[in-house]
């Protein structure tokens, strides 16, 4: 039995225990903990570790590439997928630009603050567009409602206030409504409450008239934060309207989003190209957005998946492009890759079993504690690092 | 008998959620009272969801906002319908159907 | 959870005083509360009211897996959020540092525990629902996002 950080999602719990019962570990990260192990194979043959990467080197030669995924695997991985890009003139992406993105994005501009400040001295949590009983399922019960800890010792039925906007009554929307300290506001369109924010900033009441009580319960405390999910990303329309409410309501702004390392990915890809954006083509030598994703899903010789299951996670419109290409997926977890007749399979070590570091939703880096023994079941495999660091010393 | 209602088909606001516990690898979805009303679904029915391709869902009858008729969970069939320029809200044909499209194993 | 209602609805309802209980209503009460059980009504068992029968059976299922203090966890609906093991207010004061500060709880037998990505029921003995002075207590339930967690009514 050992401690380690559990990767199902951007909450990375570094509390969750794992032997032969995985304790703490809710069921999303139990899912990714115990899910079936990948086995390498070329040609769908099995084989070794060592013959996979030599044929997935030979794929790649000489081929237009396009690396995808990387929002489960460590930065350092990340880093070296970046380089990989680098030397072949690849294009390489994430899901940030279809989900999430936006909202990185926005906690950049805005205050933040860190889940454990939050988890001490945080009274008004506002979930907007977010369910994270469905996206990161401990948020709440780790950080944002139910400790008692730091200035919050009465806990969240006198000390915490629970807001949930959506457009419909999620789970999280069921507890804040249920609870004599929360409100659920079921929205239609994000930028009428956006609009309704700024009416009451002002004294007047817009079309969701519980925001001015919201705005009071506000002042009650230092620390608030609005946690934006997908539902506010992909439902909100005026995004400089919205950065006015949060500045002058002094809310912090959390993302919420789900993608375990996605965060660190965006971090890494700046660091690496010195450009803020969701993705680089190193043959143009561009940032890569939304709008660009078809072309470079259609215009790729070689598709290189690492850590990712496009056809659970992508539109259909855009991982159709990637039928009748060359694929070299370097996953940890069986998947649904297996439908594209992947040439090249790789399977690397769980992320949550090996060592390096991510970046969880609030900005926080997370070092992850490399599984000491692992079990019979999961045999002996190289970490997304090392495949990465093999196939560039080829 | 025959049923009319197999007959019609609307324009809905499909917004597309989370779920732990499928994982969207059911194809299970929540649609509103009001769709409900005009397909005669009481409380669990099917409907198949067309925006391109087309998927079947089994569905329960929930309450959400205004100009939302369908929410289903984020994956592979979710997928299948969904636009790359906003994957989480779009605009589908609906109609009523029979069964479920299996799961994703 | 079924209702009271709903078990004397398939009842004989003849009040007929065989289980020792006055009328068929306070029988189905008992039933919920586990005081008395199905086969303590005899005329259930005839051929006439075997439909209904097997109906109370499949109904009072879940009533069977209910735990000392009526706790039922519904695992096929939890999430794992652990909600419930951190509102706890028992664990909240005998794990003040872990399970109350929202870390996972370390006390050695704690009673709610999630295992394998969902609650478990580890030692209800704690729970303020046990023991001569019990409490109504539902915290757990009440926290709970998915409804996973029900008591059996009238305990």
């Amino acid at each position: 039995m050992q401690e380690i950080v559990c990767t199902g999602c951007s909450c990375l719990c570094d509390d969750v225990v794992y032997g032969d019962t995985v304790y703490h570990a809710c069921r999303k990260g139990y899912r990714l903990l115990t899910g079936k192990k990948e086995e390498n194979s070329v040609n769908g043959e099995k084989t070794d570790v060592y013959r996979a990467l030599k044929a997935a080197r030979d794929v790649i030669d000489g081929k237009k590439l396009l690396i995808f995924g990387l929002d489960n695997v460590t930065c350092e991985a990340q880093e070296l997928a970046l380089k990989l890009a680098k030397d072949f003139n690849a294009a390489i992406v994430d899901h940030s630009a279809l989900s999430g993105g936006k909202l990185l994005e926005l906690s950049e501009r805005l205050d933040s603050v860190s889940l454990e400040k939050f988890r001490d001295e945080g009274y008004v949590s506002i979930y907007w567009g977010a369910n994270p009983h469905n996206s990161i399922p401990r948020l709440l019960s780790r950080f944002t409602y139910y400790p008692r800890c730091g200035k919050r010792q009465r806990g969240y039925e006198e000390d915490r206030f629970l807001v949930v906007a959506d457009v419909r009554k999620s789970e999280t929307a069921k507890l804040a409504e249920k609870s004599k300290t929360g409100l659920f506001i079921r929205i239609e369109k994000d930028d009428e409450l956006v609009d309704s924010f700024l009416k009451a900033l002002n004294g007047r009441a817009g079309k969701y008239p519980e925001v001015a009580r919201i705005l009071k319960e506000v002042e009650k405390a230092e620390v608030n934060a609005v946690f934006g999910g997908s539902g506010l990303c992909s439902g909100l329309k005026d995004f400089d309207k919205f950065e006015d409410v949060m500045k002058k309501s002094g809310l912090y702004f959390i993302p919420a989003t789900s993608k375990t390392n996605m965060r660190g990915f965006l971090e890494t890809v700046a660091e690496v190209t010195g450009c803020r954006c969701y993705g680089y083509d190193f043959e143009r030598g561009a940032c890569l957005n939304l709008k660009d994703l078809p072309e470079v899903f259609a215009c790729c010789e070689a598709v290189m998946v690492i850590g990712a299951d496009p056809l659970r996670t992508l539109p259909h419109e855009l991982s159709k492009r990637l039928a009748g290409k060359v694929v070299v997926a370097i996953n940890s977890l069986k998947s649904l890759v297996r439908l594209l007749k992947p040439k090249v399979t790789i399977a690397s070590t769980l992320s949550a079993f090996s060592s390096g570091t991510m970046v969880r939703l609030d900005g926080v880096k997370v070092e992850l504690k490399e599984l000491k023994e692992m079990k019979e079941s999961e045999g002996k495999t190289l970490s997304d690092e090392e495949v990465l660091k093999e196939l560039l010393s080829m | 008998m025959f049923e009319f209602t197999k007959l019609m088909k609307f324009d809905v606001k499909v917004v597309v959620a989370d779920d732990i516990l499928h994982e969207g690898d059911k194809a299970k979805a929540l649609i509103s009272k009001g769709l409900a009303e005009k397909f005669g679904i009481k409380n669990r029915g099917f409907i198949r969801l067309t925006r391109g391709e087309s998927v079947c869902f089994e569905v329960l009858v929930s309450e959400f906002a205004e100009g939302v008729d369908v929410v289903i969970p984020d994956g592979y069939f979710a997928n299948r319908l969904a636009g790359f320029e906003n994957p989480r809200r779009f605009t589908a044909e609906a109609e009523k159907c029979d069964e479920a499209d299996v799961d994703v194993i | 959870m079924p209702s009271p209602m709903e078990i004397y609805k398939l009842l004989p309802k003849t009040n007929c005083g065989e289980c020792g209980e006055k009328t068929c209503m306070s029988f189905a009460f008992k039933i919920i509360s586990r005081e008395k059980k199905l086969e303590e009504c005899k005329p259930l068992f005839s051929p006439k009211f075997e439909k209904n029968r097997k109906k109370l059976e499949e109904m009072l299922e879940i009533v069977k897996k209910a735990e000392e203090t009526g706790l039922v966890v519904n695992e096929e609906l939890c999430i794992g959020c652990a909600n419930c093991v951190v509102s706890c207010p028992v664990h909240v004061e005998k794990d003040p540092y872990n399970a109350a500060m929202g870390r996972g709880i370390k006390m050695e037998n704690p009673i709610l525990r999630i295992e394998n990505g969902v609650v478990k029921v580890v030692e209800l003995n704690l729970c303020r629902r046990y023991g001569k002075n019990r409490t109504l207590c539902i915290v757990c339930r009440e926290n709970c996002p998915t409804d996973a967690i029900s008591f059996v009514e009238e305990m």
